[in-house]
């Protein structure tokens, strides 16, 4: 469950950004203020999933599914935290549970949509070569690792927030994602 | 004066020598150079690492936002309708199996039977209840969603 946050001993009441105003919207049935909020993350959501999963098709269906979440927890939401750390706390879990699956059922097919034909010039291929492999080495790092980068770097999280909404220290946090940064260096060293 | 030739030992003991001796030093800087370099490349690594996680390389669909405000709002109207629906089913249930034991026959082996029987109901209205709950969850809400709608 989504509920972590509405525990008594969740984070520190946070700045009241603009986004914790439009979720209090939304708790009061505003479907104006989701729609904004949607448009205001989606983005910056669907590529979290797409770094972490490689697949566009399941990125987009799970940033679904967070905002849906974010929706159906939206009455017991209260902003105790800056909005994005709500967020991704909601969306790791959904991808934690989509590592399980993939666990379970370790072969699937390749969405059509994920197969987008490389032609063009030589240097599109280059980039192409490059994000698939970037893609597949952040793939084989361990979750915390890939979730703890992705967050500091991609989202521009803090590393207290970071530690925040992965229930960890902030050092663990900080050796996450110096290992994760090493194995990276190390794969993608002869690429770049 | 002709030079003496030296014998095969005496060659390879000159390349050892040769081999062994250090003939140029590194320079005074070459150890904290060389972290430097090392460093750099690093430091370059990183960057390019930086920029690609940065980078946000897919965008989405021109109609997720409506898209998801719909889901969104669809599931939320299936959990509320019939969670609370289900909720009733089961308090219900469990009244009437409690007044059925309480009014069951005095004797005992008839009352037994009776609140074995009553027990029986019970566990089998539980078990369809539990069998019902995943519904709500899911993929099986949309389905559930449009078997309403269709029936309406």
């Amino acid at each position: 469950m989504d509920d972590t946050l509405d525990r008594d001993d969740a984070p520190l009441r946070a700045e009241f950004d603009a986004d914790s105003a439009l979720m209090l919207r939304v708790r009061a049935g505003d479907e104006k203020a989701l729609a904004e909020l949607i448009d205001r993350w989606k983005t910056p959501l669907i590529n979290f999933f797409y770094r972490s999963l490689a697949s566009y098709s399941q990125a987009e269906d799970l940033a679904q599914m967070t905002f849906v979440r974010i929706y159906r927890s939206a009455p017991r939401y209260e902003p105790r935290a800056k909005f994005s750390t709500y967020l991704f706390h909601v969306a790791r879990r959904l991808l934690i549970n989509e590592y399980r699956h993939r666990q379970r059922k370790p072969l699937e097919t390749v969405d059509p949509a994920d197969l987008q034909a490389v032609s063009g010039s030589e240097e599109t291929r280059n980039l192409s070569e490059i994000e698939e492999a970037f893609n597949q080495a952040i793939g084989n790092l361990p979750e915390k690792h890939a979730t703890a980068l992705l967050l500091l770097k991609q989202q521009e999280l803090s590393y207290e927030e970071i530690a925040n909404l992965m229930d960890a220290s902030v050092g663990a946090v900080k050796t996450w994602i110096f290992r994760a940064r090493a194995q990276l260096r190390e794969e993608l060293g002869g690429l770049l | 004066m002709k030079k003496r030739t030296l014998s095969a030992r005496e060659l390879d003991a000159k390349i050892d020598a040769l081999l062994a001796a250090s003939s140029v030093k590194p320079s005074a800087h070459f150890t904290s150079d060389t972290i430097a370099r090392a460093r750099a490349f690093h430091e370059a690594d990183d960057a390019a690492i930086d920029a690609l996680l940065a980078a946000y390389p897919v965008k989405p669909s021109a109609d997720f936002t409506r898209r998801t405000v719909a889901l969104a709002l669809r599931r939320i109207s299936i959990v509320t309708f019939l969670r609370p629906a289900l909720a009733a089913a089961a308090s219900v249930a469990l009244c009437l199996g409690g007044i059925r034991v309480w009014e069951s026959p005095r004797e005992p082996e008839a009352a037994m039977v009776a609140q074995s029987s009553d027990m029986e109901e019970l566990m089998a209205l539980a078990r369809s209840l539990d069998e019902a709950a995943p519904l709500l969850e899911g993929k099986n809400a949309e389905m559930l969603a449009s078997l309403v709608d269709h029936s309406r």
